[in-house]
């Protein structure tokens, strides 16, 4: 573009240039500096050498955590995590909106709305101290399995439940709160074509495969690439606050493992490696769930 | 009451010795205390403008913080040093149970607080490195402007050698705990005494009749969580372990090595690893330990499972186990924790590890690089060792947490039979935590509990497995240790609870010893041994 065309439009859309600037330096400051930091995982990184002071070891932090004992635990756990959140808590909000959908009853719905969002409001360390005493050899689910005849035991401690235990608590805490963007999709489809389809004789199994589905499904799909995206990054948090050693075998993520190394035991490049090669992997499959999309349905971010 | 102080003061200046001696008996230590109180050396002003310095301590062991205080700035004893010597302390008081998590972000944040307070507790490698790697200064530099903490330290050649480093630095304002010897028990097992009463039972002192006490609590009693142990599966100050002959957590160290026969070792190596294991592991498969144990990990989650009056046995502090007891007595009139013998496999055994320290252990202050003044942070501490410093770090306030009994200083019934505080937490509040910069001499005598401890676990452990404080490693041995011994004890701290929950079978046991190795674990231990070499010969 010739400079005077620039001014031209600089000129013509001064006030959304403006406008922009605020959400492009927030992003540089935030989103692109911090990158600097990534230099650490090439370095046998000191806290008082600091960046251009620390020795560069350039990988041995990646064949370090390659090599070690946990890349596979880690990763294995990273996905499978993910894997069943995005098989029953992804659905999940979906399903949960199209049941609101079909109730007629204003108030019910409001109340039934209202009481969904609320464990999204929650502070975290409350929602797992709850999932705690739920889940303890004292709580409530050991109960009912005792009256009911099995063995009590502790769910928060056996690596067996844990996944289980991780996956139904996030469907409880986020169901409701996930499912408004559906609820805004589905209020944008048309009473028309509704109308429609009844004087074409569809039922209301045949309007919700026909109308209802089809009228969200580029929501859907959206959502779902976002959360390709954020595959690799389960709710850290949470396991953080939920696992203990006795569980790391099935709850341990890449996320908590920099964590415990790079906070806690200070091995601060070593843990920079492991979250860099966790954050290669998620743009991988970003990119790979936007191009599928695009390829199939005609809908994708980029 | 003039003429009275005034003869003290001449008393005092007649007394030739800076009066800093070596106690070795009560009644040695009686006297320091007496010398002491004359109050020779008086805290003075070190400025006439206010100035304030930043001090960060943790909150492990002090039972005044949530409960007498709601921060450290709330003690009595700092705001008496501010109104004598013009310098306030502004305290950064981490949350409770969450030290060294605080400690890790304030390291990397690069900000450093003025003074470092257990700094050797949570930093990862050693004095020498932290001084290399200018996070704190080398103390050595402002001797000179401690003269009371100079005489204290060069008093004995323990301390001298406590303190020095290898490299020659001193890192930290560092004080034993008890005058002279690194021996003294603060942290144990504790036993429910009313239900050993219930069941007209012993002391349980080894670990079959400690295996007996729990069964009957579990069978007669309908306890459902009979015995604590930690989230890792150890035990707080090597209650369980020290029996079976190692040391696994205690206080002092931030590793789990310890002494055999002037050999640095590394407990899951042994044979005495294994037994504790299997021993807990079929323990805990006959409902003896608590099911839950793995997932208590606050403070508070602690202090709600001992309280419960399900549990009725466990490791601790001595000094929390006053608060334990008025928690509890709300629900259970009888609810009563005592100190218990630490378990061994025949009676009469002793034990050479336990929550003793070394020298550096205890009580260790070091002022950061970031201090804009760190004369002046030097001369401030060293007012703590003043007369009237270790006075007030000592026994707080007269009239209200002492007396002077016949040029005594005694407690008063506040701090000794306060129905609700424990006498630790009390002094924690009005004088110092047993933790920080100070001669502190005055812990034995605090309680009836107190003086429980000292009589049976002092009895019990000499000690000698203790690796002296002042062992450190140099740059080359801190980057094997360092490489190594993080990822090795995250592996036997996640091993240990699978093998305890029986997640692990036990026939594993030797896979689990190979892995070490090939982790490096001999390497590690090496990197201690010659560091340990060099202090003997130092």
């Amino acid at each position: 573009m010739k400079p005077e065309r620039i001014l031209l439009n600089y000129k013509k859309n001064k006030v959304l240039y403006w406008m922009i600037l605020p959400v492009i330096t927030y992003v540089c400051i935030f989103n692109y500096l911090p990158m600097f930091g990534l230099t650490m995982a090439f370095q046998n990184y000191s806290l008082t050498g600091g960046i251009f002071g620390s020795k560069w070891i350039w990988f041995d932090n990646f064949k370090d955590f390659f090599q070690g004992l946990y890349f596979q635990r880690t990763l294995n756990n990273t996905l499978l995590i993910s894997f069943y959140t995005l098989l029953f808590a992804f659905p999940a909000p979906i399903i949960f909106a199209l049941m609101l959908n079909e109730v007629r009853h204003t108030g019910f719905k409001k109340i039934v709305q209202t009481v969904s969002y609320m464990p999204h409001f929650i502070s975290m360390i409350v929602v797992v101290s709850l999932i705690n005493d739920f889940t303890n050899s004292n709580g409530v689910i050991a109960s009912i399995v005792a009256t009911l005849g099995g063995t009590p035991r502790s769910y928060a401690t056996d690596p067996a439940s844990f996944r289980t235990v991780f996956v139904i608590s996030e469907i409880w805490q986020q169901i409701g709160f996930n499912s408004i963007i559906y609820l805004a999709a589905l209020s944008g489809i048309s009473e028309e074509l509704y109308e429609a389809a009844e004087l074409d004789g569809a039922g209301r199994i045949a309007q919700l495969f026909h109308v209802t589905l089809p009228g969200i499904a580029s929501t859907i799909i959206i959502m779902f690439i976002l959360r390709c995206g954020a595959l690799m990054t389960v709710n850290f948090e949470k396991i953080l606050l939920m696992y203990s050693p006795a569980t790391y075998e099935t709850a341990d993520v890449i996320q908590t493992y920099v964590y415990r190394i790079g906070i806690i035991k200070q091995k601060i490049g070593y843990s920079t490696a492991v979250g860099l090669f966790n954050s290669i992997i998620s743009l991988g499959l970003i990119v790979l769930a936007n191009n599928l999309s695009r390829k199939y349905t005609e809908v994708s971010m980029f | 009451m003039a003429k009275r102080v005034l003869a003290i003061l001449l008393i005092g200046l007649l007394a030739l010795s800076s009066c800093v001696a070596l106690a070795d008996t009560a009644e040695d230590r009686d006297a320091i205390i007496r010398e002491k109180a004359k109050l020779t050396t008086k805290v003075e002003r070190l400025t006439e403008e206010p100035v304030t310095l930043t001090l960060w301590a943790d909150t492990k062991n002090n039972g005044a913080v949530g409960t007498l205080m709601e921060k450290l700035d709330d003690m009595e004893m700092l705001k008496a040093m501010e109104e004598k010597t013009g310098v306030r302390i502004e305290c950064i008081t981490p949350p409770v149970g969450e030290d060294e998590t605080a400690f890790s972000l304030m390291l990397a944040s690069g900000k450093y607080p003025d003074i470092i307070i257990g700094f050797h507790n949570y930093y990862a490698y050693s004095g020498d490195t932290a001084i290399e790697e200018g996070i704190i200064v080398n103390i050595n530099d402002l001797l000179d402007y401690a003269p009371n903490y100079k005489a204290a330290m060069e008093a004995s050649e323990f301390r001298t050698k406590s303190v020095i480093t290898d490299e020659g630095n001193i890192p930290y304002i560092a004080m034993p705990i008890v005058a002279d010897e690194p021996g003294l028990n603060v942290g144990g097992p504790i036993i429910r005494k009313d239900l050993l009463a219930k069941l007209g039972m012993d002391m349980p002192t080894t670990y079959d009749e400690l295996h007996t006490f729990l069964t009957r609590c579990k069978e007669e009693l309908g306890l459902k969580r009979p015995m604590a142990l930690d989230s890792n599966g150890a035990s707080k100050y090597d209650g369980l372990t020290a029996g079976f002959g190692f040391h696994l957590k205690n206080i002092c160290t931030t590793h789990a090595f310890y002494m055999e026969d002037n050999k640095i070792t590394y407990a899951p190596l042994t044979d005495g690893y294994y037994e504790y294991v299997s021993t807990m592991a079929q323990w805990y498969s006959e409902g003896l330990i608590d099911p839950d144990f793995a997932s208590v990990v606050t403070f508070d989650d602690g202090v709600a499972m001992i309280t419960s009056g399900e549990c009725a046995y466990s490791t601790d502090h001595s000094g929390i186990v006053g608060m334990y007891n008025s928690v509890g007595k709300t629900l259970n009139p009888d609810f009563e924790f005592g100190i218990a013998p630490i378990p061994v496999r025949n009676a009469g055994d002793k034990v050479h590890i336990g929550s003793s320290s070394g020298a550096t252990c205890y009580s260790a202050a070091a002022i950061s690089t970031t201090c804009a003044n760190p004369e002046l942070a030097m001369r401030y501490i060293d007012q703590w060792f003043t007369d009237e410093g270790f006075m007030m770090a000592n026994y707080g306030v007269e009239g209200v947490t002492y007396e002077m009994v016949d040029g005594m200083p005694t407690y008063t019934d506040f701090v000794m039979n306060n129905p609700d505080m424990d006498s630790v937490a009390i002094l924690s509040a009005y004088a110092t935590p047993v933790t920080w910069f100070s001669e502190y001499v005055g812990c034995r005598d605090i309680s009836d509990a107190t003086r429980e401890v000292t009589g049976i676990w002092d009895e019990q452990n000499d000690s000698v497995g203790v690796i002296p404080g002042a062992v450190t490693l140099n740059s080359a041995e801190k980057e094997t240790y360092g490489d190594l011994y993080s990822e090795i004890s995250s592996y036997v701290e996640e091993m240990t609870v699978r093998f305890i929950m029986g997640l692990e079978p036990l026939e594993n046991y030797p896979t689990f010893v190979e892995q070490l190795r090939a982790l490096g674990a001999e390497e590690a231990i090496g990197a201690y041994q010659s560091a340990y070499d060099r202090y003997l010969s130092r």
